[in-house]
Formats: C-alpha cells, sequence, structure tokens
C-alpha cells in the first residue's frame, strides 16, 4: 500500500482526538463524582438515577411529613397528661367533699375550685400549636371549646383529622379531635333507620357513583343483545341514572328503555322490539354487573338486582326511604331542643330539597347541632355541641323524625369530664352527698376514656414512626442504589486516566519522531 | 546525421526530465492542499525516423499530465460525506437538546417539579400557615419558569436552525455557481480533446465534496468534461447552469419555518442527506418532536392539576371569579367541540357529560346551599350553560356571565351577603374555562400560575370544605401524583416525563454511535483516496533523484555529442 505523508497526520490526528475525547469524558466524570452525566451517555442508567432521584425526594418528604405527624400527636398526648392530673385533683376534691363531715359551706367553697379545674381542662382543650387548635378537627382557626352562659361546655370543631402521607398510596391520621378525645360529641342520636333512597331519574337525581354502597361503578361499556341487534354501549362518561338511560336510549334507537325496577332501587331494562335481551360485559369489564344488569332473558324486560345507592348530599329528600316503599313524612317537620334553645325544622317550609340542604340547615341553626351523614351513607346522625345540656328530638305534628330514624324524646345528655366536673360543681353547690359520691365514679370513667385516647394516641405515635422508619431505611436503600447505578469509582477512574495520559504521552512521541522524516533530509 | 539524431534525442530527454521534475517540483509544493491529487507526467518514445537499416528512436515525449484518481472512490467519498453531515447535525441536535433539558443536574425540571410536591407535602402538615403557602407559590413559579425557559430555548433553538438552513442555502447556491462556472472552464480547456484540465478537476472535486456536505449529490460527468449534479433526481447543475434554491418564510409548527424550494419551479427540496436536511429534519422532526412532548406533558399536568383544584374549597370564598380561557365562539358551538383559540394537547381542556356544583355561602350564617348544575356537552352552549346554571341557583345569589371576549365568570350579587366554591365537577368545565384553577396557561410557553392564586395565597383550593384544617382536597391533589393520568391515562406525570428524556437519551446514543461509525468510514475512504491519490514526499524525492539523474545524463549525451562534433569540424 502507498502511505502518504498526509494519511500518516490524520491518523496521529485522529487517534490525538480520540484519547482527548475519553479523557475530557474521565475528567467530567471525575469532577462530579458521577459516571454519567447526559442521558445520550447511558440512557438506561439515567432513566435509573431519574426515578431514584424522584423516589429518595419523596422518602425525605415523607420523613419530614412523619415527623411533623408525631411531634402533633406526641404534643397532644403530653396535653392530655396535664388533663389527667387535672382530673385526679377534681377526683381528690370529691372524694374528700364526699365525706360526711364536711359542711354545706366548704361544699359550696370547693364547687369554685372545681369550676377553676373545669375552665382549666377547656383551656387546655384550647391548646394552639402554630397558631392553630389542634383539638378542633378541621376547624382549627376557631377556639374549639368555650364555656356558654348556661356552663355548658360547646364544642366548636368537628370530626376532622389532620391527614398526612407518609407512603405514596396512602395518607396517615396524625391528630386526633375534640370528640376523639374528650368526647365532646359524646351527646349524639344516631339515625336507625336505614334512609335506603330509591332511583331519581331527574339530571340532579341518583348518581352512578352512589350505586353499590358508594364504591359507584367501574367506567366502561356494555354489550347489549335485543330485539335490534348487538350493540356496544359506552356508559364510562354517564354520571347520573338518568345519563345511563339516555346512553341506551340513544345507542339502541329508542328501543331499549331503562327504568327503575318495582320495589328495590334496580334496574329494568325494556326492548319496545320485544327480546330477548342479553347484557354482557366488553373486554373483561365489571359494568353491567355492577349495574346488576348482567344476564339473558327469553323475554322483553330484563330485571336487575339491588344496587344498594348510598345517601349523599345531593340526594333529594323525596326519595329517602322509598327504595322500602315508605317515603318521608316531609310534609311535617321534626324539633330539636339542645339546653334552652328550641326549633322546629320542617322541610317543605323551610325549602330544603336535598340531605345536603337538610344538614347545612340543621348546622346554620340555634340549637348547636352538628348533622351529618353516617360512614356507610345509611342515615343522619345528630351531634349535639353542648355538653353538660340535653338534646331532645321530637316530632312537630308527624312522623319525620321517626322516619328518619332519629326520634329521641328522652334526650340525651354527654357523659364525659365535662359533664362530670359541671355535675360535681352543681352537687357541691347544692350540697348534695349522694352526687358528690355519684361525680367520683363519673370521673374515673371519664379518666379512663382518656387513657382510652391516649394509648391510642400512643397506637398512632407507634403507627407513624415505624412508617417513618422504614422511609428512612428506604432513602439509605435508594441512596445505596444510586450510588452503586451512577457513582464513580475513583481509583478505577483515576487508573483510567492515568493510562490514558501514558497512551496519549506515548502516541505523541511517536508522532514527534516518525513524521518529521522523509527521503529530503537524506538528501 | 546521427550527431544530430543524437542531439535531437538527447534535447528531448532534457525537456522531457525537466517537465517530469516540474511535476514532481508541482506535487510537493501541493502535498497538503486539501482535495488534490498527485500528477505525474505521461512520457512516452517519440515515433522513430525509419531509415532502410532500421527505425531509429526520436527521444521522448511528454504526451500529457494526468491526474492519478479513482472517480467511483470519490463518489463513494461524497455519499458517507453526506451521511457524516448528517449525524454530526443530528448529534449536535440532540446534545443541544440535552443541555437545555439539563436533566441529571440540580436545577432540572425533575427537581423542580418534586420540589413544588414537597411544598404541597409541607403544606398538608401546616395548612394554616401563611409562610408555607407562599413557598407553595413560590415552587410553583419556579416550576413554572423553567418550563418556560426550556421553552423558550427550544424556541431560540429552532430559530437558529431556520438560521442556519439560510445560510447554508446561501452555500449551497455558491457552490453549484462555483461547479458551473468551473464546468464551463473545463470544457473549454479540455474543448480540443488533448489537454486535461488536472488542477481545475481537483477544485470541482473539491468543490463537490464540500457541496456533498451541504446535500447528497449524484454526478453524471459529461463528454465535454461538464458534469451534471443532481439531488433525489432535481438538478443542481446542469453542464454550465446552476439551479438555485431559495428559502421562503412560512409558518410550520406553530412557529416561522424556512421552508427550503428551488427557485426555479418552486418545486420542493427533497434532499435527505447532508447538513442542510439534516438541519431541517433536527428543526422539524426532533425539535418539534420533543417540543410537542413537553407540551403535551405540561398540557395534562395542568389539566390534570386544575381538575382537582378547581373543585376544593380554600379558606376564604369567592365572590367574583373570570376564567382563565375565553370561549372563541360561546353562543354557538357546542361544549364539547368548544373553541378556546388553541389547539389543546393530549386529552385536555375538554368538556364531557356530568354536572357542576356550586356551594353558595351565606356569608353571616355560613349556611351552604348546594346547586348541581348538568353539563350537557352536545346540546349546550357555554352561553346555554352560563343561563341553565342562573337558571337553577336561588335568586339573588350568584350569577354566571359569559363577558364579550368569551371569559365564563362567575358573580355573587352586589350586597347580597353571598361567597361561594365549587365543590363537584365531573364534566371539567371549570378547568377547561379556568375557573378557580391553580395553573393558567396550556402548553410550556403559556405556562403560569393563576393570577388569583399569586393575588391571594388563601385561594389555594386546599379542602372540600371551608373549614381551614381541611385537606381533603390538597390530599386529592398529592395522590394524583401517582394516578396514571398522563400520557392517555398510561403514566404517572413523572413516568411521563422520565418517557422524554429517555426517549431523548436513547435516540442521542444511537446517533452517536452512528456518527462515530460514520467518521471512521470518512477516514477510511479518505485513506484510501490518499492512497491512490495522495502526494507520498518519499515518493516524489526518488523520482526527483530519477528525473535529475536522467537530465544529467541526456546533458551528458550533449556533451559527448558536442565532443564527437567538435573532433568532426575542428580535427578534420
Amino acid at each position: 500500500m502507498r502511505v502518504t505523508n498526509r494519511m500518516m497526520i490524520d491518523t496521529v490526528l485522529r487517534d490525538l482526538f480520540t484519547n482527548n475525547n475519553r479523557t475530557i469524558r474521565l475528567q467530567d466524570q471525575i469532577a462530579t463524582g458521577r459516571i454519567v452525566n447526559n442521558p445520550s451517555e447511558d440512557p438506561l442508567i439515567s432513566d435509573q438515577v431519574m426515578g431514584l432521584d424522584m423516589n429518595i425526594a419523596r422518602a425525605i418528604q415523607y420523613v419530614r411529613n412523619g415527623q411533623a405527624g408525631t411531634s402533633f400527636l406526641s404534643l397532644a398526648d403530653s396535653t392530655l397528661g396535664n388533663v389527667n392530673d387535672l382530673a385526679t385533683s377534681a377526683r381528690t376534691l370529691a372524694v374528700k367533699m364526699a365525706n360526711d363531715t364536711q359542711t354545706a359551706a366548704t361544699r359550696a367553697q370547693t364547687s369554685g375550685e372545681v369550676d377553676q379545674i373545669l375552665a382549666e381542662v377547656v383551656d387546655l382543650a384550647n391548646l394552639q400549636f402554630r397558631d392553630r387548635y389542634i383539638f378542633g378537627g378541621h376547624e382549627t382557626m376557631t377556639r374549639p371549646f368555650e364555656i356558654t352562659a348556661n356552663g355548658d361546655v360547646q364544642y366548636n370543631g368537628d370530626m376532622g383529622h389532620v391527614r398526612v402521607q407518609l407512603t405514596g398510596n396512602a395518607t396517615n391520621q396524625v391528630s386526633v379531635n375534640g370528640a376523639d378525645v374528650f368526647g365532646a360529641f359524646d351527646a349524639n342520636v344516631v339515625g336507625s333507620v336505614d334512609l335506603s333512597p330509591r332511583f331519581d331519574f331527574t339530571d340532579v337525581g341518583t348518581r352512578v357513583a352512589d350505586l353499590n354502597n358508594g364504591t359507584g361503578v367501574t367506567p366502561g361499556t356494555i354489550r347489549v343483545t335485543y330485539s335490534g341487534g348487538t350493540v356496544n354501549i359506552d356508559l364510562s362518561h354517564a354520571e347520573t341514572i338518568l345519563d345511563l338511560r339516555n346512553t341506551i336510549l340513544s345507542a339502541t334507537g329508542g328501543v331499549l328503555s331503562l327504568a327503575g325496577g318495582a320495589a328495590s332501587p334496580s334496574f329494568r331494562l325494556l326492548d319496545g322490539g320485544g327480546g330477548p335481551l342479553s347484557v354482557q360485559e366488553v373486554g373483561g369489564g365489571n359494568t353491567a354487573r355492577e349495574l346488576g344488569l348482567l344476564g339473558s332473558v327469553p323475554g322483553a324486560i330484563l330485571l336487575g338486582t339491588d344496587t344498594d345507592p348510598i345517601v349523599s348530599r345531593h340526594t333529594n329528600l323525596n326519595v329517602l326511604r322509598n327504595g322500602a316503599g315508605l317515603p318521608l313524612d316531609l310534609a311535617n317537620g321534626l324539633t330539636i331542643t339542645n339546653g334552652v334553645s328550641t326549633q322546629t325544622f320542617n322541610p317543605t317550609a323551610l325549602g330544603w330539597n336535598t340531605v345536603g340542604d337538610m344538614l347545612e340547615g340543621l348546622n346554620a341553626s340555634t340549637v348547636n347541632v352538628h348533622a351529618e351523614i353516617n360512614a356507610n351513607g345509611t342515615g343522619i346522625n345528630i351531634y349535639s355541641r353542648l355538653n353538660g345540656a340535653t338534646m331532645t328530638i321530637t316530632e312537630s305534628g308527624g312522623q319525620l323524625a321517626a322516619d328518619l330514624g332519629i326520634l329521641e324524646v328522652g334526650g340525651v345528655r354527654a357523659d364525659n369530664l365535662f359533664t362530670s366536673l359541671i355535675d360535681l360543681s352543681a352537687d357541691l353547690q347544692a350540697n348534695n352527698q349522694p352526687g358528690i359520691t355519684s361525680a367520683i365514679g363519673l370521673i374515673d370513667n371519664a379518666t379512663e376514656e382518656l387513657l382510652k385516647a391516649r394509648a391510642e394516641i400512643g397506637a398512632r405515635v407507634q403507627r407513624t414512626e415505624a412508617i417513618k422508619f422504614r422511609q428512612e431505611d428506604e432513602e439509605y436503600n435508594l441512596t445505596v442504589l444510586l450510588a452503586e447505578a451512577n457513582d464513580l469509582d475513583y481509583s478505577r477512574a483515576v487508573m483510567d486516566f492515568q493510562n490514558l495520559r501514558n497512551v496519549m504521552e506515548a502516541a505523541l512521541s511517536m508522532a514527534a519522531q516518525s513524521l518529521p522524516r522523509s527521503l529530503a533530509d537524506f538528501l | 546525421m546521427a550527431i544530430s539524431n543524437a542531439l535531437t534525442s538527447a534535447l528531448s530527454g532534457l525537456m522531457a526530465q525537466s517537465n517530469g521534475l516540474d511535476v514532481v517540483g508541482h506535487n510537493v509544493a501541493n502535498a497538503n492542499t486539501p482535495g488534490y491529487s498527485r500528477q505525474r507526467a505521461d512520457m512516452t518514445p517519440a515515433l522513430p525516423t525509419v531509415y532502410p537499416w532500421g527505425a531509429v528512436g526520436r527521444g521522448v515525449e511528454t504526451r500529457g499530465i494526468e491526474r492519478i484518481v479513482d472517480e467511483f472512490l470519490h463518489s463513494q467519498q461524497r455519499d458517507s460525506l453526506s451521511l457524516l453531515k448528517t449525524d454530526e447535525t443530528m448529534a449536535s441536535a440532540y446534545s443541544r437538546l440535552e443541555a437545555i433539558f439539563n436533566e441529571l443536574s440540580e436545577n432540572d425540571l425533575s427537581t423542580l417539579f418534586n420540589r413544588f410536591y414537597n411544598a404541597l407535602q409541607d403544606l398538608s402538615v401546616n395548612v394554616e400557615g401563611e409562610a408555607t403557602r407562599s413557598v407553595v407559590v413560590q415552587q410553583a413559579l419556579a416550576l413554572r419558569d423553567t418550563v418556560n425557559v426550556t421553552n423558550a430555548a427550544m424556541r431560540d433553538y429552532y430559530t437558529q436552525l431556520n438560521n442556519d438552513v439560510d445560510a447554508q442555502v446561501v452555500k449551497v447556491n455558491e457552490l453549484i455557481d462555483e461547479i458551473a462556472d468551473l464546468n464551463r472552464k473545463i470544457s473549454t480547456t479540455e474543448g480540443g480533446g488533448q489537454l486535461t484540465a488536472n488542477d481545475l478537476r481537483d477544485r470541482r472535486d473539491q468543490t463537490l465534496a464540500e457541496l456533498a456536505e451541504l446535500v447528497d449529490i449524484t454526478t453524471i460527468e459529461q463528454a465535454s468534461g461538464s458534469v451534471n449534479v443532481t439531488t433525489r433526481g432535481m438538478p443542481l447543475v446542469m453542464l454550465t447552469r446552476a439551479f438555485h434554491l431559495t428559502s421562503q418564510l412560512s409558518v410550520a409548527n406553530g412557529l416561522p419555518t424556512l421552508e427550503v424550494r428551488f427557485q426555479e419551479d418552486n418545486s420542493p427540496f427533497m434532499a435527505t442527506q447532508g447538513e442542510l436536511p439534516a438541519a431541517i429534519a433536527a428543526r422539524d422532526q426532533v425539535l418539534t418532536g420533543f417540543m410537542d412532548d413537553l407540551d403535551t406533558f405540561v398540557a395534562e399536568f395542568i389539566y390534570e392539576f386544575n381538575r382537582v383544584h378547581s373543585t376544593g374549597g380554600a379558606t376564604t370564598t369567592h365572590t367574583s371569579i373570570m376564567g382563565e380561557n375565553a370561549a372563541v365562539d360561546p353562543a354557538t358551538t357546542t361544549l364539547d367541540q368548544i373553541d378556546l383559540g388553541f389547539t389543546p394537547k393530549g386529552n385536555t381542556f375538554q368538556i364531557q357529560n356530568g354536572s357542576v356544583t356550586i356551594a353558595i355561602v351565606a356569608l353571616g350564617s355560613g349556611e351552604i346551599t348546594e346547586v348541581n348544575v348538568p353539563v350537557d356537552h352536545d346540546a349546550q352552549t357555554l352561553n346555554a350553560w352560563a343561563a341553565s346554571f342562573n337558571a337553577r341557583v336561588p335568586a339573588n345569589t350568584v350569577t354566571a356571565t359569559v363577558n364579550g371576549a368569551g371569559h365564563l365568570s362567575f358573580d355573587v350579587v352586589p350586597n347580597s351577603g353571598n361567597g361561594f366554591f365549587f365543590t363537584h365537577d365531573s364534566s371539567g368545565l371549570l378547568a377547561t374555562m379556568g375557573v378557580n384553577t391553580f395553573w393558567a396557561g396550556y402548553d410550556s410557553a403559556t405556562m403560569d400560575v393563576n393570577s388569583h392564586i399569586l393575588a391571594d395565597e388563601r385561594l389555594i383550593a386546599t379542602g372540600k370544605t371551608l373549614a381551614p384544617g381541611d385537606t381533603d382536597n390538597l390530599l386529592d391533589l398529592l395522590a394524583l401524583r401517582d394516578q396514571q393520568v398522563a400520557d392517555g391515562g398510561t403514566k404517572t406525570f413523572e413516568d411521563s416525563y422520565r418517557a422524554i428524556i429517555g426517549r431523548m437519551g436513547t435516540e442521542g446514543l444511537r446517533t452517536n454511535d452512528r456518527l462515530s461509525m460514520r467518521t471512521d468510514i470518512v477516514m477510511r475512504l479518505e485513506n484510501q483516496r490518499q492512497t491512490v491519490s495522495g502526494v507520498s514526499l518519499d515518493e516524489e524525492m526518488t523520482k526527483m533523484i530519477q528525473f535529475q539523474r536522467a537530465y544529467q545524463a541526456a546533458a551528458r549525451v550533449i556533451s559527448v555529442s558536442d565532443i564527437m562534433l567538435d573532433t568532426l569540424i575542428n580535427r578534420t
């Protein structure tokens, strides 16, 4: 082969460039301490690194959340410890005053001391941390407890909790509220009747999401075979059961109609062309089954199964209990008396349409109650905000209270630390020795409740700590993984670098020796 | 007779050897000239004089000076140069994009995304704190800045690629002009058929190689010595005529874009290899593809985040709120066809059937009236929905209006003592119209924090109710991070973004690998060309000695002949 001078120069140059490229990459690696600094250097590792970076950032945040959570809970716990001490001193007073030797005057005087203890308990229950009341549930900016003019302890909070993310897929409760630890909602009437609503085919009627006890229906498509053939009907955008009806109607050219079943809230599919009818799932979905419509019949009517819609805020009052065929007596009202306040609520007169209207109406009224739908979505509970007063719920000419399952003629009164102190004070004032004796038992009960609450807080702290530790481990493990994936092995890099330098020097010296040589030198 | 014959032969030898030495000098002088092909004096014996006793040679003749080239190698070299320049341009595009996204660093988009979410986490622990709220807003602004800056950098790069295209069009035109000119000179020089215009041909080869770097070309040499140059069947040079390219400004990919065409008949420029088409492809495919990916990611993040945010309650109620987005035709377009004046990326900004629930708060008593207003997306226009809203809410509370510009707004009736927030929206209407949203905008260029939030951080919708400690909506926003809502509901936001960077890395790596392979090929071909056409100094030195000696020998013959003549003339 002819080897020309240009070839020699080009080859030397190219080799030097290649070498320089390697050197610069190594320098970059050594300076940053990372193997991969640009995604194109190694897409696989860089993707791992991005994923690990994100998960590490999360783990660190979850640990922070856990720390904040445990500090809330520990604060609540230590506060309850102080409350417990106060309860103990009240008990000591009660034991002392229950003694036959005490005079009416001493007892009346001690009554003031008990009032003082009550005020201190209320003060502790109004504890603030970072400018927020920690025992008020979600009402963190309002003083949760106050002593009313009538001597009752009024709870202004709710049953909300602070929840934080401690893992990617769940939230954890890291707070306790006044109802949890002080029994502030102990005076309550729990709806004893399943309000099972019937179907409501209006555009603000029953929602698909309310079916199946509130778990709703998986959005999807059903396959219907009817007199007009077989169609796939996409029901994923139906919000109300009216949307379901309209979607099915338009998909079948008006031949198939959807209606409510005779008794229970179930669907009835009617084929205007006479059937036979069959409803199937499409592609492994669950939509037809969850609508209770899966199946086939030789005739024109397919009767579905009970879909169990829940009661929600937007449920209309006139469909409640109709699943059971017993509509509410909405023409008449109910009367709530709580302590000194009384109010009568007539849904028709007040223009209440939905359950939400009723709850808001009750909550905004003067009788100091907090009304809620129960956790299962089957009924309504009424909680008195007053500790010390008695709440009754009676009929106002009809049977609405009974229909809602909240008739309470005898009245309910809270039985907790507040009421036991209120009662003790009153009994001392009235020199009622049997009352004072029984107050000891009440205080004991209340103390026990406090202990239970503290035990639960302790359990929560432990759980939170456990998750926090797990996240700390996670962070450590991920950091190790990240190091394995992308941390530079320095000794090796430095050796590589040294090696490159040797090669470079050898190449340069070779080039310096060979390039200048030519025949011309010897002529 | 015989002596003068010897003199003539020796003279021809002198001249031929000095020609040969000239060529050596020329070769040595051009040893480093790019594209130079070594030359060789082509010597043959001169035609002999025929005598009865035989043919007597008359010395040597220089028939011509030829270039030593392998034309096939040249065309191969040009092809591989086009490919090399394509890959070089692409590789630089990917490395530019990597620099723009700056991933794996401390201030990249993924880090800021993390920080934004961590600020939201901190808010969930201390939702009442004004400081924690303003940290959320600050981190949101930082995330917005990074997204905006990334977009702006990509737009800058787009403009720069336009400029590259423009400059390269000018360069192509210059080169084809030069080739046409060289064609003319070569065909004139070589017109008689005897001469070959070696150096002009070298220059043309060199120019063709420069052209091949820009555009992939095919060449066909004509009988006249001219060469016709085409790219993908379209002529660039025909004999002495150049067909110029022109770049015209149009709008493509939503940006001012230079489009390349032939000046002559406005036909499209179809070349696929070389710097010019590669710059066009880098602009229209690579860069535009990543801009589109980022836009889709951002649009989905904005929209899905806003969907959750729009139905939350803040610690304060609204009295007046105007949507960020405006419908172009609220009177006649149905909601499913709504035109917001931009093309939404992915499945965003679309209104479905469903309903919107507004909670109207009587500020005095705190009593809440919730009103559910259905949304019929293929029957209602925006105006019709606003009218149905107004018909359903109690009189003297809140009214919905669509203003002249097409913004949907909700306003409390003055002095009615009400406030409001939203508790439910299964239709996406609020997020689509930009009502009660956290983010404003619809892609990476327009992404911003909603001005309401900037003005009053308390309007970050953290709860489902107005209770100050309620974080239920905030927890939904946090949970959204782990839901597969991006990329058409197949990925989480983070995975969707990682996929973009993953694609960038994989394609960049592939381009770099291809580039180093092509560099090797080009190098090898150049070595091959050097083997054939390169100047070897040793070889030239050897030849120099050869010619020198031959020259000396010929001179010797003359001097011997001279002695012989002297003997003949003066001594006889």
